[in-house]
């Protein structure tokens, strides 16, 4: 045998050896392989059992099953219980089965066995029990609850137990399939290099794809086991979140059955939430928690709208009616379709409480300042916004809100007398050159009258340039208030003007007298009798000038101390009766007196309408145009705000625009040359004040035309 | 004319602005007890009395007064109205107005002295005061006249 030779057999001698040795490898690894997925079935068998007694058995299950029964007795629960119980032992059974089962397993499934045992026959003391309630012996639900207690906790104990050898077993069989897995590895590579080195080798390897071992989460779906451990995580801290939320929260579907919810909702309804998942949210009726205080849309006390439900709860321990909101958000499935809604209640009984009071609050205040006759207002000036109270409208004569809110509609209310004083004092202090806003300014009523009021306002917020950005403040009535301080004023002038006149025109006659009586005296002595009869006369001149002037002073006095009658005067009766009365001066002067009474009547005293037209009527009279026919008209109507106006009118001689205030100052006369004391437009004017009108002397071309106003109807009057 | 003229003799010319007769002649023989010369015309308003002074209307044949008399209470333009028109009018503002009335009014005199009257004299209500007060007005005007160069009075 050549060395060549024994080399060739020595070769062929490895391979064989060689081949052997990796095709009883890759038996072997074929074999541990499929051992590992025995083990791995084993686990996923105990998995699928595990799950089928925490189901039949406990929450939806058995358990809950007979809970519901002892709280509503409804047969569809024995039913439901009976089912449980029947796939319970048969899942038993096959665990009992499973063929490598230790000492330890067995006994837990023993204890399990014996609870469900226990259970079947509390729900067989609780049907009979109900049995007897419904022939009459009253057997509450606590009574049956207190009777069919069953200690669950071994059983529950033993189902943790068995997960946790399942766990065991799961990692066991993972760890001897990695160490497998590394074997195999590195025996095909000494295998290949070998066989490379060597020879050409014709080996091959068997295997198949590794599945990376999934955990059962309970729920059937695969989450690998790697990310397992994050979702689990992440589930427990959103229950913690949505626990800690104080307002109820849950999860129903579109057939109101309650999938999840957290701890609040579940504290609301009063059962713990295992209890309450899975349950028709109209079936959870807690002993003290009336159910539409969750989910229920139609329960309403306050309506709200934007698509929110309230409900009304009744509290056991206050037996105050608790107000429920619950905002329904629609959920959209992965597939797009919705049918499930995540539902907030949310208790707002304190929040009406409050709104309440407040709305009480603010209608007494409303109520105040209607008897107070006064109105609130604000203006935002950020955005032009102006609110006006209720009452600001009704001291106006307005209803509420009838006049769109804004300063410009306020400014159109203003007498244009004062509406330039108010708009500057109110930019004034816009523009902070006044603390606060104050004006008094005539407004127009609905019915066309105008009254007194006092805007008062103030600035809570300024801008960084000190500019008003919200003012708010009071409409007050001063009308009264102001009408009797204008008369006040009116009168004390009229004093003031009397006091003066008394001065001059009571004296003037007194200096008269005292000096024709030194002359008198003089000529007496001197025995000029022509002369001293001259100082006589002057002197009796004087003494009846000076009784005609305390008589027309007690004549003005007298005509504001006199009780006055109001009624509708008729005008055409008045002038009938002066017309009687100057008749000679009428012949006299052949004047014409004419009459245009659009409104018959007027409100005063029957005396003062005589007064005004007498002394009118008598003063065109006697200031007739040389060579001119005298023409007198008398006219009344009734003006678009309530006055009654009186005209008298002439084509004499007319009164200078400079003259027309003097003529009604008592002893005030243009013509010293023409009659009279200068009493008689005194008088007019005093009648006119006390009646709260005006008069004023306008040019008739030619002539002179008096204009008086009166207001309509009876204001309070009061006497001079 | 309707300006009344009083002559008792010749030179200090008057004008009195009095709307009450009896008062016009009350002064007017309060004058005429002094035995000097002096002449008086008499307006009985307002109106007249600016006419008087300016010459126009009725009066263009008016002559110059030396001094004037002025009651305050007057028909028309009253006392005051009248005396602001004298002194604000350039040819009249030197004309020595005396306001001769029976208001002692407080008021009445500040605002005379304000419009610059030269004078305020209330009415005597006594007769012989009346004409005490008179002869001492004539007597200083008279001094006054005699003193003075020619043309300004």
């Amino acid at each position: 045998m050549t060395v060549r030779r024994r080399l060739r057999i020595l070769g062929v001698i490895t391979i064989v050896i060689a081949a052997l040795v990796t095709g009883i490898w890759v038996i072997e690894d074929i074999t541990s392989h499929r051992s590992a997925d025995r083990a791995l079935q084993r686990v996923q068998v105990r998995s699928a059992l595990l799950s089928d007694l925490n189901a039949t058995l406990g929450y939806g299950g058995m358990i809950h099953s007979l809970k519901n029964y002892v709280l509503r007795g409804r047969a569809e629960y024995v039913e439901s219980f009976e089912r449980s119980h029947a796939e319970a032992i048969e899942a038993l059974n096959a665990y009992e089965r499973l063929p490598s089962l230790d000492e330890q397993e067995r006994a837990q499934l023993e204890s399990i066995r014996a609870i469900i045992q226990n259970y079947a026959a509390a729900m067989g003391t609780a049907v009979s029990m109900r049995d007897e309630s419904r022939s009459g012996q009253a057997q509450t639900a606590e009574q049956i609850d207190e009777r069919i207690v069953v200690d669950d906790r071994p059983a529950f104990h033993a189902l943790t137990t068995l997960s946790e050898q399942r766990d065991s077993l799961v990692s066991t069989v993972m760890s001897d399939l990695e160490g497998e897995r590394r074997m195999f590895m590195a025996t095909k590579l000494l295998v290949g290099i070998v066989g490379a080195v060597v020879f050409v080798v014709l080996s091959f390897r068997v295997t198949k794809p590794i599945t990376h071992p999934v955990l059962s989460l309970g729920g059937g779906d695969e989450i690998p086991a790697d990310k397992a451990g994050d979702l689990v995580r992440q589930r427990h801290e959103l229950k913690a979140i949505l626990d800690a939320v104080p307002s109820p929260v849950y999860i129903r579907d579109d057939q109101n059955v309650i999938l999840n919810l957290n701890q609040a909702a579940a504290d609301a309804i009063g059962l713990p939430p295992e209890d309450i998942i899975g349950q028709k949210s109209d079936d959870i009726v807690p002993a003290h928690c009336d159910a539409s205080s969750i989910g229920g849309t139609d329960a309403a006390d306050d309506a709200r709208d934007g698509g929110e439900g309230s409900a009304g709860g009744t509290s056991a321990e206050k037996r105050v009616k608790r107000v429920i909101r619950t905002d329904e958000f629609p959920l959209r499935s992965p597939g797009g379709e919705v049918n499930r809604l995540v539902a907030i209640s949310t208790d707002i009984t304190e929040l009406r409480d409050t709104e309440r009071a407040r709305d009480l609050a603010l209608s007494r205040l409303e109520q105040s300042l209607r008897h107070a006759r006064q109105g609130a207002w604000e203006w935002d000036l950020s955005n032009e916004r102006v609110t006006f109270s209720d009452t600001w409208y009704t001291m106006l004569g307005y209803e509420a809100g009838e006049i769109e809110p804004s300063i410009g509609s306020w400014e159109s209310l203003i007498h244009p007398d004062d509406v330039e004083y108010a708009r500057s004092e109110l930019a004034a202090h816009v523009a902070n050159e006044n603390d606060r806003y104050e004006a008094q300014m005539r407004m127009r009523c609905k019915d066309g009258s105008w009254r007194w009021f006092r805007a008062i306002g103030e600035s809570p917020m300024r801008d960084e340039k000190g500019s008003a950005r919200l003012i708010s403040g009071m409409l007050i009535d001063v009308d009264t208030e102001q009408r009797l301080a204008e008369q006040l004023r009116l009168r004390n002038e009229e004093l003031e003007r009397i006091v003066y006149t008394a001065s001059h025109d009571l004296k003037s006659p007194i200096v008269t007298i005292l000096g024709f009586l030194e002359h008198l005296e003089r000529f007496m002595a001197q025995g000029v009798q022509e002369s001293a009869s001259r100082c006589v006369a002057q002197i009796r001149i004087a003494a009846v000038r000076m009784r005609a002037n305390v008589d027309d002073l007690l004549e003005v006095s007298r005509m504001g101390r006199m009780m006055i009658n109001p009624e509708h005067v008729q005008i055409e009766e008045v002038i009938n009766e002066i017309v009687g009365v100057l008749a000679s001066d009428i012949e006299r002067t052949g004047a014409t007196v004419r009459c245009e009474l659009d409104h018959p009547t007027v409100w005063c005293d029957v005396r003062h309408v005589y007064s005004l037209l007498e002394n009118l009527m008598g003063n065109a009279l006697k200031h007739a145009r040389p060579q001119e026919p005298l023409v007198v008209t008398v006219r009344s109507r009734l003006d678009d705000q309530n006055m009654i106006i009186l005209e008298v009118e002439d084509n004499g001689r007319g009164i200078p625009a400079e003259y027309r205030e003097q003529v009604f100052r008592i002893f005030e006369r243009l013509d010293s040359s023409s009659p009279g004391s200068g009493i008689g437009l005194a008088i007019v004017r005093k009648i006119i004040l006390i009646w709260e009108g005006s008069i004023e002397i306008q040019d008739a071309e030619p002539g002179a035309r008096f204009v008086i106003r009166l207001p309509a109807e009876a204001r309070s009057i009061r006497a001079a | 004319m309707n300006a009344q003229t009083f002559t008792g003799g010749r030179s200090r010319r008057y004008l009195l602005i009095e709307d009450d007769p009896a008062h016009a002649e009350l002064v007017r023989m309060a004058f005429a007890l002094n035995e000097s010369d002096w002449t008086m015309d008499h307006v009985d308003d307002g109106e007249k009395a600016l006419s008087f002074v300016r010459r126009e209307g009725e009066y263009t044949e008016a002559p110059r007064p030396d001094v004037i008399l002025l009651d305050l209470k007057l028909p028309k333009l009253n006392g005051h109205q009248v005396l602001a028109s004298l002194k604000s009018d350039p040819r009249t503002a030197t004309f020595p107005v005396i306001m001769l009335t029976t208001s002692a009014d407080d008021q009445d005199k500040r605002l005379a002295y304000e419009l610059h009257a030269n004078s305020y004299v209330v009415k005597p209500m006594d007769g012989s005061e009346l004409h005490q007060m008179i002869k001492g007005l004539d007597e200083y005007w008279a001094r006054w006249h005699a003193s003075c160069p020619v043309g300004l009075s």
